[in-house]
């Protein structure tokens, strides 16, 4: 997490924005949907299936104006395909005082992530929404669109600094009640919301829509390395536990750590969320363009 | 038990070196929570085993309950080795030494020491002078003992250590218990095999100016831890006087000086009467030993304060024994109703003595009722009531008071005296050679209770008192008409006692009263308050009035003149009566300061072999107990920062 007055490099470099122009968001239900059997195609304007039309607006592809309509009528319309009926992908960001935390911090991660992932969304023609929250849902930044949109939503990112303590069902039920339907919701967060997680995820899968979790942990928080006695207090509640680092506890912490991911991973396999652990021990980079597609959610 | 204040600096170390943990910033503390929870649960006893920090506290814990408990080691006994520490105040004591300090002081401190000695054990502090007395009970707490003897201080009697040696064995015995067997082993009937036995020592702390032990082998160690070195001293060791038997009744004073120590003193002797000096001083050396009787003859009658003072030329090692007092007053009449037959014998002894109005009276004309009223004495010569008056004194000479000897007594020819008590006041100047084997016949009396042999055949008491009452006398077991007795001093001489003795009046004369000893006075019926003021007239201590208006308290450490007053009657304008009672040390034993070795008398039993089981002395275990869990805090702490 960059310290004040510190300039903190950019989120995303132009390499990794190039590759990003290059992928889709896989919305699950929509392969399983209309689009049953047919392959997808990753860039847009390609496909046969002529949906409708609209008014051109500014920003638009050129290339989808109806040249015929163009010639008859003279007005601008650009061609919807089937593929291209508006979706909205809302980036739901954990900014909570937790996130701050851990070798290699998770905050940074969790924004590149998030930039990633809107980059991608918007370069594919997706709506994407930004929302963080801590102790309640805060939005920052309205639905945006277009390629052009990509250096907005990062700089947005980059200049977000966490707040206060979590409290994932209050934000998260505040999201569901306005969540734009069918959207694809990107769930980013470490998940330490000590009033539990399986109301939030409910109210996540709830409204309509996919959606997804990207569960982020901090190197240091799945491979404790300290020893000694140590005074460990919690950033956001500032409780405290005093624990002494044997190897014991050490393996008794792993394997509660470990009970606790695959708890998520049932609730999200009952709530139908699409789940990936990831830590910030791998460059984000990696979690995008190799985790998530080996997943199925990108393409 | 300073050795403790090493604990100050564990503790600091401990507070210095107190864990402090270092804070971490973390996400959650969820999940330590919950897995410092799911630990403790796990594997209790693993965790035990393996949580050496916490074995260590467990160990450290106990051991500080134990100390609490307070255990002890040593003795199977439930406590520990008694030590009894016998403290000399005599008069000797004061003598001072080399070095300007008196005996006592030295004896303070090696009090303290043997206090120091017998730490973990109990003790007990007993002062002995002329009377015993103990300062403490038996304690375990030692610093009892120190503060009574801060509290002690030497005084002017004598040294009864038989008195003391007896009480310290009746409290040893009286803390006897019964061993365990060495090796566990009974006997073979599975009883107890070993008597009652006594763990105890008895220090005597003294110069050793002691008259012997009288009594049996001690059967427990005495230890005399011995005080002083000076020797040389010279005293007054014995002062008497008498009054002559001549119509003024002039004085005889004798006196007897002593030099106890090895080297020549020189000195000079004065007699004061009444303040002012009588005669010369007299100039005297005295070889190392020696001893000097001098005698001054006072004319005249009444009552007067004699004193007399021995001033060595150097500086004496005891001052006490320098100076004696003593009181000769004029003593009242003694009324004395003569009963019985002719008897020119006893009637000239009885016209010679000074100061006893005789008046020969029948039977018949005897009034019970009133009888004490007219007489202090009834001299009864072969003829007696049944009844004796009550309240009176009575000499019976030659008759069987039956009140007391009721039945017919055998009659005894020529009895052969086995034995007089020459103590006896009554027969201090009386010589009873005179009646051995030569009284014609006697019933000598049976002794039973209310009755004291004065003097004795084997067949029963020549002389005896008798007292049960009102009643009380003297009797003779024979006709003195049928021995030589009246023919010679001595009959006049016990007449006269015999007189003063049952008439509770003095001779005159008042002396011989040490301190420490009984002083008795007769004040008679109606005494309503009495008291006795010391010497220096500053000290006035009430005296209880027993019955018949005797007045009885205990001469005090305090040499010189005491006054016993008292008042008859509920007036309270009325008169004060007074009696001088002069106090002096006059004991050659302690005049005699030159410390001793030993105490004569005293062996001790060797200490019995181990046939039961005593252990050592008791020692507390708590400090040890303590100190250890100490350490195994400090352990505890390297352990857990090592881990």
């Amino acid at each position: 997490m960059s310290e004040v007055g510190e300039v903190e490099e950019p989120l995303l470099d132009e390499d990794f924005l190039a590759r990003c122009g290059k992928l889709a968001l896989l919305s699950r239900k929509m392969v399983q949907g209309k689009l049953r059997g047919e392959k997808r195609s990753r860039r847009r304007g390609m496909s046969t299936e002529f949906a409708d039309h609209r008014n051109y607006v500014a920003g638009d592809d050129l290339r989808h104006l109806d040249w015929n309509i163009y010639g008859r009528l003279e007005k601008l319309f650009i061609k919807l395909f089937e593929e291209e009926e508006e979706r909205s992908v809302v980036l739901l960001l954990d900014a909570s005082a937790s996130m701050a935390c851990g070798e290699p911090d998770k905050w940074r991660h969790a924004r590149q992530i998030a930039a990633a992932l809107g980059a991608i969304a918007l370069a594919s023609g997706d709506r994407v929404q930004l929302r963080v929250f801590d102790r309640e849902l805060r939005p920052v930044m309205g639905s945006i669109r277009g390629i052009r949109s990509i250096l907005k939503l990062i700089r947005i990112l980059e200049e977000l600094k966490v707040g206060n303590e979590t409290a994932l069902l209050p934000s998260i039920r505040a999201h569901a009640a306005s969540a734009p339907p069918r959207a694809i919701q990107i769930l980013i967060s470490d998940l330490m919301d000590p009033a539990g997680i399986e109301d939030p995820l409910r109210q996540l899968s709830g409204s309509r829509g996919e959606s997804w979790l990207i569960h982020l942990l901090s190197r240091s928080e799945e491979h404790p390395e300290e020893l000694g006695d140590l005074r460990l207090r919690d950033v956001e509640d500032q409780s405290f536990v005093d624990v002494s680092f044997t190897p014991t506890i050490i393996e008794a912490y792993r394997s509660i750590l470990a009970e606790y991911r695959e708890d998520v991973r049932k609730m999200c396999g009952r709530f139908q969320i699409q789940s990936v652990e990831v830590s910030t021990e791998v460059p984000f980079d990696r979690v995008v363009l190799e985790m998530l597609r080996q997943r199925g959610m990108l393409a | 038990m300073f050795w403790f204040l090493l604990l100050i600096p564990a503790v600091l170390l401990l507070w210095f070196l107190k864990i402090r943990r270092t804070e971490k910033i973390v996400a959650s503390t969820i999940l330590w929570r919950r897995a410092l929870q799911d630990e403790r649960v796990r594997s209790p006893f693993q965790r035990l085993l393996k949580n050496l920090v916490l074995l260590l506290q467990l160990i450290a814990v106990l051991l500080a309950v134990l100390a609490l408990a307070a255990p002890e080691s040593g003795s199977q006994r439930f406590t520990s080795r008694l030590n009894l520490i016998l403290v000399d105040t005599s008069a000797s004591m004061n003598s001072v030494e080399a070095d300007g300090r008196t005996r006592f002081e030295l004896a303070r401190e090696g009090v303290e020491e043997i206090i120091d000695e017998i730490t973990g054990e109990r003790g007990m502090v007993v002062r002995f002078s002329s009377r015993v007395e103990p300062m403490t009970s038996v304690t375990s707490d030692l610093s009892l003992l120190r503060k009574a003897v801060q509290g002690l201080s030497a005084g002017s009697g004598v040294s009864n250590i038989n008195d003391a040696l007896e009480l310290a064995l009746s409290i040893a015995k009286q803390d006897a218990v019964v061993p365990m067997l060495a090796n566990d082993s009974v006997s073979e009937d599975g009883e107890e095999v070993l008597p009652p036995q006594i763990d105890a020592r008895i220090y005597v702390v003294s110069d050793g100016a002691l008259p012997p032990w009288s009594g049996d082998s001690f059967p427990i160690p005495v230890l005399l831890h011995s005080i002083g070195d000076a020797s040389a001293n010279s005293g007054i060791v014995a002062l008497a006087a008498r009054r002559e038997f001549s119509e003024e009744g002039d004085l005889r004073v004798v006196v007897e000086i002593r030099n106890t120590g090895d080297e020549m003193i020189s000195g000079f002797l004065d007699l004061r009467l009444d303040g002012e000096p009588i005669a010369e001083s007299v100039q005297k050396d005295l070889e190392g030993g020696e001893r000097w009787t001098r005698s001054f003859a006072l004319q005249g009658g009444g009552q007067h304060q004699i004193e007399v003072h021995w001033n060595p030329d150097e500086t004496d090692a005891l001052p006490d024994d320098n100076s004696a007092w003593l009181i000769a007053s004029q003593p009242r009449s003694i009324r004395v109703a003569r009963v019985g037959k002719k008897n020119f014998l006893l009637d000239d002894a009885l016209s010679v003595l000074p100061s006893v109005v005789v008046e020969s009276i029948t039977l018949a004309e005897i009034d019970p009722e009133t009888a004490a009223d007219e007489f202090d004495v009834m001299v009864w010569d072969r003829e007696i009531p049944d009844q004796l008056p009550p309240g009176v004194g009575h000499l019976v000479i030659g008759a069987r008071p039956l009140q007391f000897w009721p039945d017919e007594i055998e009659m005894v020819s020529q009895p052969v005296l086995v034995a007089w008590q020459k103590d006896d006041p009554v027969l201090r100047f009386s010589q009873l050679n005179a009646i051995d084997g030569t009284v014609v016949e006697t019933f000598p009396f049976p002794l039973r209770p209310g009755v004291s042999a004065m003097a004795e055949c084997r067949e029963g008491a020549l002389l005896a008192r008798f007292n049960l009452g009102d009643v009380r006398g003297i009797a003779v077991a024979f006709d003195v008409l049928a021995s030589p007795w009246p023919l010679t001093p001595s009959f006049p001489f016990f007449v006269e006692a015999a007189l003063r003795d049952l008439a509770r009046v003095s001779s005159g004369i008042e002396s011989g009263i040490r301190s420490g000893d009984l002083i008795e006075v007769f004040a008679g019926a109606g005494v309503s308050r009495a008291v006795l003021t010391d010497p220096s007239g500053v000290q006035e201590v009430e005296i209880p009035v027993l019955p018949e208006g005797v007045l009885r308290t205990s001469a005090g450490d305090e040499l010189g003149i005491h006054t016993m007053s008292w008042r008859k009657g509920k007036d309270p304008d009325s008169e004060w009566i007074q009696q001088l009672i002069p106090v002096n040390l006059l004991s050659p034993e302690e005049s005699s300061i030159e410390p001793k070795p030993s105490i004569g008398g005293i062996t001790t039993v060797p200490e019995r072999e181990q046939e039961g089981f005593w252990g050592g002395a008791r020692s507390e275990l708590w400090p040890w107990f303590l100190a250890t869990a100490l350490f195994l805090m400090m352990l505890e702490w390297i352990v857990f920062h090592r881990r």
